[in-house]
């Protein structure tokens, strides 16, 4: 049970984490994984394995979509954008979180720790 | 340095997917892995060191069945409908499309048609750029942005091949002669097809030029 839900909240905050850095700009694979690395210092980290399969579902989703184009280095990547009905989605996706930490933050002092 | 591509096709070979698709997701974790690599030796590792790192990091049977529940059937049809059957749609409606409305074709018989013609020479280029932008929109590969930007002079092309060897290899009577049929293959698929790519090349330089 308690397995599930953290896969559930891994999945979630994965998911979440893809679209608010795609809202700012189109990225590849490789750029999303380093991004997400950086700005959470090392917390979230995206491999291989977990990225990919997370980047064919949203786009089944239609919730992004990837086009190829070259990078500022001259090479070929698959380049992923936040679609409309992902914007869409981004919004109550973001308030829905919000409200999770501020339930778990009253419940736990979450915040805090 | 490592040969990814390899790497990958090697290790996803049973992945249930179409060619394209399979080729797509190969090409896109061949480059994952390509920079995750250079990354690890920048980082001051030796290319060893570097190469089993770099591969420490996937389970690829459980990768390979992720992918393919991520990229199912419905996104296939999705995806080549959109990719593919849109953009070819509205490439073959708005350039050749429009000669099934009745009495248009009249006008490319008239006394003087250089006028339809060029008129519709102009509009080409434009046809060509749209149906560049809405293919590259819409995440087509390159050889499929080609194809739907090129399909009126494919499709011509394959029509006037079957004109052309009808009328030669079976010697029936036909009204126009041998000289007409070359020039009709020469507007229909040469010239239509390098309007037609100019307008997506036109518009491909300047996309990119302006990202």
């Amino acid at each position: 049970m308690l397995a599930r839900i953290r896969s559930k909240i891994a999945r979630g905050s994965a998911e979440l984490s893809i679209m608010a850095l795609l809202a700012d700009e189109p990225l590849y694979g490789f750029e999303i994984a380093k991004r997400i690395e950086e700005k959470t210092n090392g917390a979230l980290h995206f491999t291989l394995a977990s990225l990919y399969p997370m980047l064919y579902e949203l786009e089944k989703r239609h919730w992004i979509v990837g086009r190829w184009q070259e990078n500022q280095a001259g090479r070929n990547r698959r380049y992923y954008s936040l679609t409309p009905t992902g914007k869409k989605h981004l919004v109550p996706l973001r308030r829905e979180w919000r409200s999770f930490f501020q339930a778990l933050d009253q419940l736990a002092g979450v915040s805090h720790a | 340095m490592p040969d990814w591509n390899l790497v990958v096709r090697e290790q996803l070979h049973r992945l249930q997917l179409p060619p394209e698709l399979v080729e797509e997701v190969i090409a896109e974790l061949e480059a994952h892995l390509e920079e995750q690599y250079e990354e690890h030796l920048a980082g001051g590792l030796i290319q060893s060191e570097a190469f089993d790192l770099t591969l420490k990091q996937v389970n690829w049977s459980r990768l390979a069945k992720d992918i393919e529940s991520s990229k199912g059937k419905e996104e296939l049809m999705n995806r080549r409908t959109k990719q593919i059957w849109f953009p070819s749609l509205i490439s073959l409606t708005a350039s050749i499309g429009w000669m099934t409305i009745p009495g248009i074709p009249s006008y490319f018989r008239a006394p003087r048609p250089s006028l339809p013609y060029l008129v519709w020479m102009i509009t080409l280029p434009l046809v060509g750029a749209t149906v560049g932008y809405l293919s590259r929109r819409v995440g087509s590969t390159r050889a499929a942005q080609l194809v739907t930007v090129l399909l009126p002079a494919i499709v011509m092309s394959a029509l006037w091949v079957m004109i052309i060897s009808t009328v030669g290899l079976e010697r029936i009577q036909h009204p126009l002669p041998f000289a007409h049929l070359g020039v009709g293959f020469l507007i229909w698929v040469v010239l239509q097809g390098t309007a037609l790519l100019c307008g997506a090349l036109l518009f491909w330089k300047l996309d990119k030029s302006l990202a």
